[in-house]
């Protein structure tokens, strides 16, 4: 979606406007996430809290939008509970808008450990495998350049394996 | 898929939805907008607590905006085109976790009023910035 670019193009020229609705949009991403993982691993809210230690009314309190006191430990805990790592970076305001674009349930979806297709296949010739590292990092961008390098790669017969990313994909042409 | 947003209009072609965003302060009023901004682009049901169901009221969601006042907004899906759209319909400000009397019938008149008559009774969002 782009209609609200050209708003918040405008509207983050204010410097507490832009700060706000970044916490905002955090808030919701995390809360948002939690509960697309939960789902996406079939775990109710009770099965969740079990696995992260708490108690099932703290994970209802953490899958809320409205919900803005996050800690560091309590999500590295739910991390470890889904088997996934955190990452927490400082990130510019542009890239809020191309997030706030792709902001979806597949996007939010993440493959956990015993999922995580680069664990469990034969090790990616080392060139090969930094493309398609490349590729996945600028997947949503479509990095032209990318693009032809992975449609090289793999027009040369160098295996490449299909990935649930999407990476793959584009490395095959598909 | 994107979903429109529309405004409730009062008999005189007014939106009180615009006049009470415009009585928000500036942090209030940017949660509201990243509010619709989310309601917009995914509907209400991927982020959860973005809109809420009323047992009193179930044709009603219910927004909520915390800061230094407790901004409540009310909306419907559709109600012409339940599928594509949203309409704001009133907004209220909660006193000691109360709303003022009759905030809820009154948001459920104003949905009537728009099935009664849609093209009058409401258009596209306007949205406040400042």
């Amino acid at each position: 979606m782009s209609g609200f670019n050209g708003n918040l193009r405008h509207e983050f020229q204010d410097k507490e406007y832009r700060h706000v609705y970044a916490d905002e949009a955090l808030n919701a991403h995390i809360a948002t996430q939690i509960k697309v993982l939960r789902e996406q691993q079939e775990l109710t809210q009770r099965e969740l809290a079990k696995l992260a230690g708490m108690a099932q009314p703290r994970i209802a309190v953490l899958e809320d939008v409205n919900y803005s006191s996050w800690s560091i430990n309590t999500l590295r805990r739910l991390a470890r509970a889904f088997d996934l790592r955190l990452s927490v970076k400082f990130e510019t305001f542009s890239s809020l808008i191309s997030e706030l674009d792709n902001f979806s349930r597949k996007a939010l979806e993440r493959d956990w450990f015993e999922r995580d297709v680069w664990f469990h296949k034969k090790a990616v010739q080392p060139a090969a495998s930094a493309i398609l590292a490349a590729a996945q990092a600028k997947e949503q961008q479509h990095d032209p350049a990318l693009q032809i390098g992975a449609r090289a790669l793999a027009m040369s017969g160098a295996p490449i394996y299909k990935m649930s990313c999407g990476a793959a994909a584009i490395a095959a042409g598909e | 898929m994107p979903w429109a947003i529309y405004d409730y209009r009062d008999h005189r072609g007014k939106n009180p939805i615009r006049e009470w965003c415009e009585r928000l302060q500036k942090p209030e009023l940017t949660r509201m907008n990243h509010k619709i901004d989310l309601l917009e682009q995914n509907g209400h049901e991927l982020c959860p607590g973005l809109a809420s169901n009323l047992n009193k009221a179930p044709h009603l969601y219910k927004i909520k905006i915390n800061g230094r006042v407790a901004a409540r907004l009310f909306l419907c899906k559709g109600p012409i085109n339940m599928d594509t759209e949203y309409t704001l319909l009133l907004g209220a400000f909660e006193v000691d976790d109360e709303l003022p009397e009759g905030t809820l019938r009154i948001a459920e008149s104003y949905r009537q009023e728009i099935l009664r008559d849609p093209s009058n009774r409401r258009g596209k969002h306007e949205r406040v910035q400042r």
